[in-house]
């Protein structure tokens, strides 16, 4: 058994919550690896865009991932119950896999997102997801112009 | 990716937590690599910053087909400098309408859901037995295909209808069908009237199917086009419509620069006579598509 499988990292949230985790899993982040492999890790690492809430969740995810004993079959079921989630949860984890370059954790919930606006019309998607319209209404219809090959 | 954090609007959502407005143009562009096309295509309607992510070349270059260079080659009015100044959404754009070639025999385009490589090749270029007589077979122009004319058997003994394609298809799984009409069918008053009196000796024996790859791919089938039972109480379904005969599956891999298709359909058996049929299409489409 390796030292580095018995190194732990300290990350603390926006709310200066701490968490203690192991760094061969908090390496699937590829902004905190790149701090480790830059020897620039401080302790405990502060990650001013995630909060504590949040980062339990992507921890909780990340150690899943991490787990060597587990299939992927298996992952993919923890994958798939992670995901039910109320829909702002799912974009503030976007947000923090995106900050802390988490691809797996982002393709993860990339897939959900894109599967819950399958097939909703344009008003429907704004509505739900609070999305503001910055178009002019030359903009508008100049965009639902664009594309026509789209729609045939 | 990354810890860009340029947020696309400065609005948070009225009930605190972030809206999707608020996500990153690479997070959107992320979430649009699992969409399909038309779905990007009409999200991009939301607001400027979805707008821009629909036109990101990352997400389109994941769409295409890793040969779309081949194909776009095959595209007769444009030359290799336009390319690299087209964006790669305008390339999936021009490359999922169908695209003439091989005389305009052929026809190919990606699929605009999926961005896989779909093709249809016209009777026009299959080796028919007994073309050139026109007691047996003759030309009819038509709407019904994509493309002007299809190929109607009036009737023949020896059946044999061949064709070979070679193309740098896209490493997929694909399925070959036949399009094939029973009876002639044309336009009366603006209805659609179908013509049957030439339609015989499908119920006798089948027509076998076949295709071949030059890598050693082999399938076939058989089947009888017409019902035995003609005047139909139930309805004989295989008469006065278009059907494609799904004659089987090749697999192209990642090493098959170009591959060689051949395929058939026959019925030969002399002790009968056959006819009243159109012949218009086979179409290479990726299975479960």
């Amino acid at each position: 058994m390796s030292s580095s499988e018995e190194r732990k990292l300290i990350l603390k949230s926006s709310d200066n919550e701490e968490f203690v985790v192991k760094e061969s899993s908090a390496v699937q982040c590829l902004t905190i690896k790149n701090l480790v492999e830059d020897r620039c890790v401080s302790d405990p690492i502060p990650l001013a865009n995630v909060d504590s809430k949040i980062l339990a969740l992507v921890i909780e995810f990340m150690e899943k991932h991490a787990e060597t004993t587990l299939s992927n079959s298996e992952k993919k079921e923890f994958d798939v119950e992670f995901v039910k989630k109320p829909f702002d949860d799912l974009l503030e984890l976007i947000l923090a896999a995106n900050y802390l370059d988490f691809r797996e954790l982002m393709d993860v919930l990339c897939n959900t997102c894109a599967k819950q606006m399958e097939n909703w019309s344009v008003e429907e998607v704004r509505e739900k997801f609070n999305i503001q319209n910055d178009y002019t209404v030359e903009e508008e219809k100049a965009a639902r112009a664009e594309n026509p090959w789209a729609f045939e | 990716m990354g810890a860009s954090l340029s947020l696309l609007t400065e609005n948070g959502s009225s009930n605190g937590g972030p809206s999707l407005g608020d996500i990153p143009e690479s997070c959107v562009a992320c979430v649009f690599l699992y969409l399909t096309p038309p779905e990007i295509c009409n999200l991009a309607r939301l607001n400027r910053a979805f707008r821009g992510a629909a036109s990101s070349d990352a997400v389109w270059e994941a769409k295409l087909p890793s040969n779309y260079h081949h194909l776009l080659g095959l595209l007769p009015q444009t030359d290799g400098d336009i390319h690299h100044k087209l964006s790669k959404k305008a390339i999936f754009a021009i490359l999922s309408r169908p695209h003439p070639f091989d005389d305009g025999n052929k026809e190919v385009w990606l699929d605009k859901f999926s961005g896989r490589v779909c093709m249809s090749i016209s009777a026009k270029a299959m080796t028919i037995t007994g073309i050139e007589d026109r007691r047996y077979w003759n030309w009819v122009p038509t709407e019904e295909s994509r493309f002007p004319v299809i190929a109607y058997l009036q009737q023949i003994w020896w059946f044999e209808v061949a064709g070979v394609v070679k193309f740098p298809f896209n490493p997929d799984i694909y399925t070959l069908s036949v399009r094939v009409h029973l009876g002639k069918f044309s336009k009366r008053l603006g209805r659609r009237v179908c013509n049957f009196e030439h339609t015989h000796g499908w119920d006798v024996k089948p027509v076998r199917f076949e295709l071949s790859t030059s890598d050693g791919q082999q399938a076939s089938t058989e089947c009888f086009l017409d019902d035995t039972e003609q005047d139909g109480t139930n309805g004989n379904h295989k008469r006065g419509c278009w059907i494609d005969y799904k004659v089987g599956e090749f697999i192209v891999s990642e090493l098959d620069p170009e591959t060689e298709v051949r395929f058939s359909m026959k019925q030969i058996d002399c002790t009968h006579s056959k006819g009243g049929l159109c012949v218009d299409s086979v179409s290479i489409i990726p299975s479960n598509l």
